[in-house]
This record gives C-alpha cells, sequence and structure tokens, in this order.
C-alpha cells in the first residue's frame, strides 16, 4: 500500500484510468477484459452485454476469475466504485484502470452506428 | 379504406395541446405504470446496438423491423417506444399511433432511464415490479 500511496501524482494518472474509445480499441484487440463491479439488482435493471459481472464486494473471494495477461478495466455507473476497486485490485498485483466516464459513458458512446464498433 | 396520407393528415388536424402532452412519457411515471402492468416497452434500436448493451425489461423490435411485427404488441396496454434519446422513438411513436395503438416516446431516452437506476434506485425498483 505504501507503493501504491507514493503513486498518487499526475504524472501517474494515466496509468489509473482509461478512456472509453481506447478501452473499445484494447478490448477489441483481446488486451482488456472489463469487470462491472455493479451488484446483482443492478446489472438485472440495466447491462452491457461483453466483460465480467463481478460486484466489488466480491472481489476478494472471486480474484481468481480474473484474467492475469490482461489489462483490468473496472467499471461502475460513473467512477467512484469503480476507482476503489481498481485500487483494491492493484493493491493484490493486478494491472488494472478504471473506465473514465463509467459505464454511463460506455453506453452513450455505444448507440446508432457507434454500437458495431466493439466486437462482440 | 383511407389511405395513410389522409390518416396522417387527419392526425395532424387533430393535434392540439392535450395531445402534445399525451404522446410523451418520462422515466418515473413509466416506472409506475409498468409495475402496474398497464404498459408494454418496446427498444426500436438496432439489432447491433441492443447486443451492446440493453435495459432487463421491455422487449427489442427494431425500427425497421416494426411493421412487419405488430402482432408482438399488445392491443390493450399503452405502448412505450425508447431508444437512447428520443429521436426513433417518436418516430416509431408516431408510425404506432396511426395503426391504432396508445402509443407514447419515453421523453428521458435510454440513457435517462439508466442514469435513473443507479445503486439503491435500482433495488428499489426491483422490489417494486416483483410486488
Amino acid at each position: 500500500m505504501q507503493e501504491l500511496a507514493r503513486k498518487i501524482v499526475p504524472s501517474e494518472m494515466s496509468n489509473m484510468r482509461i478512456e472509453i474509445e481506447d478501452f473499445v480499441s484494447l478490448y477489441n484487440e483481446g488486451k482488456c477484459e472489463l469487470v462491472d463491479v455493479r451488484v446483482p439488482f443492478e446489472t438485472a435493471v440495466w447491462q452491457v452485454n461483453f466483460g465480467l459481472k463481478i460486484p466489488a464486494n466480491e472481489l476478494p473471494e472471486r480474484l481468481n476469475e480474473l484474467p492475469k495477461d490482461k489489462l483490468i478495466v473496472v467499471a461502475c455507473p460513473k467512477t467512484d466504485r469503480s476507482n476503489m476497486a481498481r485500487i483494491y485490485l492493484a493493491s493484490e498485483g493486478f494491472e488494472v484502470k478504471y473506465l473514465v466516464g463509467g459505464l454511463l459513458g460506455l453506453m452513450d458512446a455505444l448507440k446508432g452506428g457507434k454500437a458495431k464498433k466493439i466486437n462482440l | 379504406m383511407k389511405s395513410k396520407i389522409e390518416e396522417f393528415d387527419k392526425y395532424l388536424r387533430s393535434f392540439d395541446y392535450q395531445e402534445r402532452q399525451d404522446m410523451k412519457i418520462k422515466r418515473d411515471e413509466l416506472f409506475e405504470q409498468y409495475t402496474k402492468g398497464e404498459i408494454q416497452i418496446i427498444d426500436i434500436r438496432f439489432n447491433e446496438e441492443h447486443e451492446a448493451w440493453s435495459l432487463g425489461f421491455g422487449d427489442h423490435i427494431p425500427l425497421n423491423e416494426l411493421p412487419d411485427r405488430l402482432d408482438e404488441i399488445d392491443k390493450n396496454k399503452t405502448i412505450v417506444t425508447m431508444c437512447p434519446h428520443y429521436d426513433r422513438a417518436e418516430i416509431a411513436r408516431l408510425y404506432l399511433k396511426l395503426q391504432g395503438f396508445d402509443a407514447k416516446y419515453l421523453t428521458d431516452g435510454m440513457l435517462g432511464v439508466i442514469e435513473g437506476l443507479r445503486g439503491d434506485k435500482a433495488r428499489d425498483y426491483m422490489n417494486k415490479l416483483k410486488g
């Protein structure tokens, strides 16, 4: 955690977060995995139809479900929970970033013809 | 048999302040009526959009398939059309209206719905839906 704390400087910001456009590119190349950290009653009412769904409060018991060979991109509606999840996963040794704009931004980006931008 | 244009003419001639209000519905009212079983919700986005993300309720009938799938729409319910914002939903609403359905479009759009169903609000909505 000490090492993590020392990285809280402006120059490290790009290692903590990823823009939606960059996420889509990496996802299409198979280099990252999305993790929706919302709880079940949230994913029941709306969801992106790709990526993993692991509630933030279940991450400790489900670390084995996360790929070690890809960048993990955690997401929640905005960025509050996902950033907390990111810090936890980073402390466990994962390469992880949170999605800037969150799931709300991602769904806004994937509408109309732009929905075809993501390879499903 | 009146032509479709004549029906459209008639609709426009009768368009008034009341219809301007009746033709649309907001998110909160949508949830209220949907949980009472009074509404059929239709996502009219293209297939690729629906494949990317979706709501956990409502039916999906792409706008360009609407004419051929009218049998999937309940004549006894108020129909609410939705798309990410409201532009395409309004086209669907108007078409269904002219086909004799009681139809409205969702003013908040699907993006407004997902914004309103975050965290505990999603739980509250699910609980209301279960009755």
